[in-house]
């Protein structure tokens, strides 16, 4: 009897554990966006890192700059080379905070919407930012998913005047990430 | 008189020619190019791990061939990846695919040779534009 009890807790503390965890991805997408009259511009990347703390509510973001998949090759290869810098600045990433965070009820599908907070570094410049996201909980998961804006010159990004017309000066931002929990 | 204005119309139709096909440059094709690098994927990745700035000098942007145990087939909305087993639990090397290649029928635990081209190491090393290099 003793036994028993003792594995009970054994596997109630574990249960605890396992929903204390981390939650993750290794196939985050994240997608730009320059849309102007003249030319619309869109660059996907679908190997990103993301990592959820369930019990803080911290994010983190990273992702490879030179991952982002253009239709033209002459768009990704300006886009490395011109602008990002890739090679100089290989990685872009967020680090930041679900505000007035609650502790996710996996058990329960959900669907939360609320505000993330925190520093974005492309181009090797770090800013402030705060942008809605939504959670949608089911089965245990978690889809992250959430559209902001940013202004390229904000990144030390100048865009030379002769194409200023075929790119936006605020271009926007997807992310989607279907999260599961960390298996260590 | 005639003739000087025909040269100036053909000279503009071949440089709107040339100004197409470069804004129309193809991407690299890892199936026909030559193969910058040969490569196991253990070996990949000990160079990330022990120095991440000279690895990515040695091998960003290069043509990877690597030749590797494949530890999942994803198949994502658009395209997807193959995982390549490293002996590292945490950290393998994603070859990802684009949209239209035929992955469905890799299987988990085989050997396959991918080409592909590196773009860096995130807790994975990542290569876009694989292709499967027929044996």
């Amino acid at each position: 009897m003793k036994k028993l009890s003792l594995l009970s807790l054994l596997i109630f503390t574990l249960n605890w554990h396992i929903t204390a965890q981390k939650y993750f991805t290794k196939t985050g997408h994240i997608s730009f966006y320059s849309e102007t009259p003249l030319e619309k511009i869109e660059g996907n990347n679908k190997s990103s890192n993301c990592v959820l703390d369930l019990s803080s509510g911290k994010m983190e973001f990273a992702t490879l700059v030179k991952g982002f998949q253009f239709e033209k090759a002459l768009m990704q290869e300006h886009f490395n080379e011109n602008y990002m810098e890739s090679t100089k600045y290989p990685k872009a990433s967020f680090k930041g905070q679900i505000e007035n965070y609650k502790i996710f009820d996996l058990n329960k599908n959900d669907k939360i919407v609320g505000k993330v907070t925190g520093d974005l570094t492309i181009h090797g410049i770090t800013k402030k930012v705060t942008t809605d996201a939504t959670f949608n909980i089911t089965n245990g998961k978690i889809d992250a998913v959430s559209t902001f804006n940013i202004l390229v010159a904000d990144y030390g990004i100048t865009i030379p005047s002769l194409v200023k017309d075929k790119i936006a000066k605020s271009v926007g931002i997807n992310v989607s990430a279907k999260l599961e929990p960390l298996k260590i | 008189m005639k003739k000087k204005y025909l040269y100036i119309i053909l000279s503009l139709i071949v440089a709107t020619f040339i100004i197409y096909k470069i804004y129309n440059k193809e991407h690299v094709n890892t199936t026909t190019v030559a193969s910058d690098v040969i490569i196991e994927p253990k070996e990949l990745l000990n160079a990330f791990q022990l120095d991440e700035e000279s690895a990515n000098k040695k091998y960003l942007d290069k043509i990877i061939e690597i030749k590797g145990m494949v530890k999942a087939v994803n198949n994502l909305d658009k395209g997807g990846n193959i995982v390549l087993e490293t002996g590292d639990d945490m950290s393998s090397v994603i070859c990802e695919f684009e949209n239209g290649s035929k992955i469905s029928d890799i299987k988990v635990s085989s050997i396959v040779t991918i080409k592909g081209i590196c773009t860096g190491i995130l807790s994975d090393i990542v290569l876009t534009r694989c292709s499967i290099k027929k044996s």
